[in-house]
């Protein structure tokens, strides 16, 4: 299972960000959102998320061995482990992680169990299950 | 609180004084937030016959009540002055991602007052807030703007609102941009030059704690599944807000045209939607949360226009720099709409304002003297197209019309007063009222002046049913009464931010659910319409506080005087008996006197006794 991106079909409506926190921490807060959207001109809105590449770029870099991947493919951050050193960071070549703004760890799509709240918000289809 | 910032921010430009005050539940529960908290924010913090463009006014942001949360279509945040284009309650709203970001911020509303020593912009970090220089960005477009404030803070998700070289040159039809929406109506743009403020920027990192998490995660899915299947949702996906165009210019015949001498636009085809979407649209975009997406991109890619990118025409655009100044080049229309969201102008004020002078033009009353040897007849593409880089920039025949067609009229004279489209100093949007007479009462009784959103008895008045309303007359004159509870809902909306296209989905029973899990507040719908009505009456308090009373909901001449002249409402016009009869079922609807004005035991029984005391009700 992995999340296929379609930028130019991104509305900008960010609701996706707000879903995803929700389900994740239980609150409204787009920087505790595995997915982030940036409104940059009025004709681009680029989503950025964990698309589950193949080269796993980020379980390899991690020092600490805090990052796997889970069995429906998304990669599981170990938060007791994890020392939001940002090495992942640099390694992931989407630009697909961030740091949770209090808890210090990574924050990086679990796909929600198997039912990611991203795309399943996503009315014209820029996010989908793949 | 749950669903709140928790705090006002207030902030005197003049003295540099930043004030956090705690947002008391009482006042929550009363007056809930976007709507509520602007006017009543705006009643208390600026005294009556104050200077709009003085120190004295407070320009006030208000994101909606469920802003910042993902309920469907909670995107609505508003800007409160009191209005330079009206001289009344002042208010503008926009789908703009700023409101929520504000919310993140820890703030629930930003009060503005005084008037900076040098240009300067806002810059709300989060707890941190701080006045920078601007002086750098003068003159810059909207988009220039956004751009430098970004890169001078490093972050390209800040948020920003910010006005154009119009509002700079205090413009009275200027408008805020943000986060490419508008706030458009009642000249608030300039409000924010009068302040030497070119920007508000806004970055947020904190948590919006909702009352019931799960319930939301409930409803957000519920109202998905309804809401994304709508055969409205898709329409507007489809088309945009203009998708009815066709509609309302032949099935109605009140598509306002040429300055509103006509009322059916024989150009109309090519600046529909149905027509240019397919041609020129590269893709779809949506205001903050919602899923009903009606933003067009228009792109241009060759020709004289070529580079034109813009969100929009939408349906008020396609009006007032279509129809209304007599263009049907699609291409025109999209490079004016440009124009005005880069210039910082309000679309509905500029068209109808140029529209005017093209109607003096015709007339005789303005000549090539006048426009710098422009000429300046209806449908000329470079007399639009340069019009509003005159406006913008006060120059020329720019400088009588950046104030909007009363000013203007008063200026010009010579009968053009018959013809100038306004309510309160407010130009209209595109319903023709003589064809469409519940809209007529609501652009008389509107806070704001001539304005179709305050209560959206165009809903009703277009199909003849809306809610619980059935068989509305269009042409008739009786049964109007019910506008004013649509503009309790209305408010009701715009408290707490909805889209009012939700109105095909959310009715007032509906609300109530979304409180539980927002705020954890027990409403019932009764309560809600309860509610929507204090706000109203709050803002018309207001405009009696200024000297507003019956004598000021009207109507423009126009529309009193001349029946429409051809098309399927051909013959209608609302006389002036058919308004006093009207507006006197609306007052005593609403609880007022004959003359307009609220009633002490009114306002008492909409717990506002205060200002019953501060207006020395009787």
């Amino acid at each position: 299972m992995r999340l296929l991106v379609f930028k130019n079909k991104c509305t900008g409506c960010r609701l996706c960000e707000l879903a995803c926190s929700l389900r994740h921490e239980g609150v409204c807060n787009p920087d505790k959102s595995r997915i982030k959207v940036e409104r940059r001109s009025v004709a681009l809105d680029i989503p950025t998320v964990c698309i589950q590449c193949d080269k796993r770029f980020c379980v390899a870099a991690c020092p600490l061995g805090a990052l796997s991947v889970a069995e429906n493919g998304s990669i599981h951050v170990d938060e007791s482990l994890c020392t939001a050193c940002g090495v992942c960071q640099m390694a992931c070549p989407f630009d697909a992680i961030r740091m949770h703004p209090s808890k210090h760890v990574a924050m990086i799509c679990d796909l929600c169990g198997g039912e990611p709240q991203c795309a399943k918000y996503c009315v014209l289809g820029a996010l989908k299950v793949g | 609180m749950y669903g709140y910032g928790g705090k006002f921010l207030h902030v005197d430009l003049s003295s540099s004084e930043v004030k956090k005050l705690e947002l008391g539940k009482e006042f929550a529960q009363k007056y809930v937030g976007g709507n509520g908290f602007g006017a009543r924010l705006l009643y208390d913090n600026v005294s009556a016959g104050i200077d709009p463009l003085g120190p004295d006014n407070c320009l006030i942001l208000a994101p909606g009540a469920f802003c910042g949360t993902p309920v469907p279509e909670a995107s609505k945040t508003g800007f409160y002055a009191k209005s330079p284009l009206t001289g009344a309650f002042g208010e503008a709203m926009a789908g703009s991602g700023i409101g929520a970001a504000l919310k993140f911020a820890g703030y629930d509303a930003l009060v503005v007052r005084g008037r900076a020593k040098r240009w300067s912009y806002l810059w709300v970090d989060d707890g941190e807030v701080g006045i920078k220089d601007a002086s750098g960005m003068l003159g810059f477009t909207t988009s220039r703007t956004l751009e430098a404030i970004r890169k001078e803070l490093g972050d390209p998700r800040v948020m920003t609102a910010c006005i154009g070289p119009a509002g700079e040159n205090l413009a009275k039809i200027a408008h805020i941009e943000s986060d490419f929406r508008q706030f458009g109506r009642t000249g608030l743009g300039a409000v924010m030059g009068s302040k030497r403020l070119k920007a508000i920027a806004v970055r947020g990192t904190g948590d919006i704690e909702l009352a019931n998490p799960k319930l939301m995660e409930k409803l957000l899915a519920e109202w998905y599944g309804t809401i994304s299947v709508h055969p409205h949702a898709i329409a507007d996906i489809k088309y945009g807000t203009g998708e009815f165009i066709g509609t309302v210019n032949e099935v109605h015949g009140t598509f306002p045209t040429r300055n509103w001498q006509d009322s059916v636009f024989e150009g109309h085809k090519t600046i529909a939607p149905q027509y240019w979407v397919p041609k020129y649209s590269i893709k779809t975009k949506a205001c903050y949360a919602c899923i009903k997406p009606c933003g067009k991109i228009f792109v241009i890619k060759e020709g004289p226009y070529a580079g034109t990118v813009v969100d929009g025409p939408e349906f008020e655009t396609q009006y007032s720099l279509g129809s209304c100044v007599g263009n049907s080049n699609p291409e025109v229309l999209a490079k004016a709409n440009e124009l005005c969201d880069e210039l910082g102008l309000d679309t509905i004020s500029a068209g109808v304002a140029i529209g005017w002078a093209m109607e003096c033009y015709e007339r005789g009353l303005l000549t090539p003297k006048d426009t710098g040897g422009m000429k300046m007849t209806f449908g000329d593409s470079d007399a639009i197209l340069k019009t509003l880089e005159l406006i913008a920039h006060r120059q020329g025949i720019g400088d009588l019309l950046a104030d909007g067609v009363r000013e203007a009229a008063k200026r010009l004279g010579k009968g053009s007063e018959s013809f100038a489209m306004h309510v309160k100093g407010l130009e209209p949007p595109a319903y023709d009222a003589r064809g469409l007479k519940g809209i007529g009462l609501a652009f008389a009784s509107s806070t704001r002046g001539a304005c179709h959103l305050r209560s959206c008895a165009y809903a009703a008045e277009l199909s003849g049913s809306w809610w619980k309303f059935k068989k509305v007359d269009r042409l008739s004159a009786d049964g109007k009464k019910y506008v004013a509870t649509v503009e309790n809902v209305m408010t009701l909306y715009d408290i707490v931010g909805i889209c009012k296209f939700s109105r095909h989905f959310y009715f007032v029973e509906e609300l109530p659910d979304f409180f539980k899990a927002v705020q954890g507040f027990v409403f019932k719908s009764k309560e809600l319409l309860g509610l929507g009505e204090r706000v109203w009456n709050v803002e018309k308090a207001f405009n009696v506080r200024e000297g507003l009373d019956r004598r000021h909901d009207t109507l423009p001449p126009r529309l009193m005087n001349e029946p429409i002249r051809d098309g399927s409402s051909k013959g209608s016009v609302i006389t002036r008996e058919e308004l006093d009869h009207m507006l006197d079922d609306y007052y005593a609807a609403r609880g007022w006197d004959k003359n307009g004005i609220p009633t002490r035991a009114k306002l008492e029984e909409l717990e506002l006794k205060d200002i019953a005391d501060d207006l020395k009700l009787v």
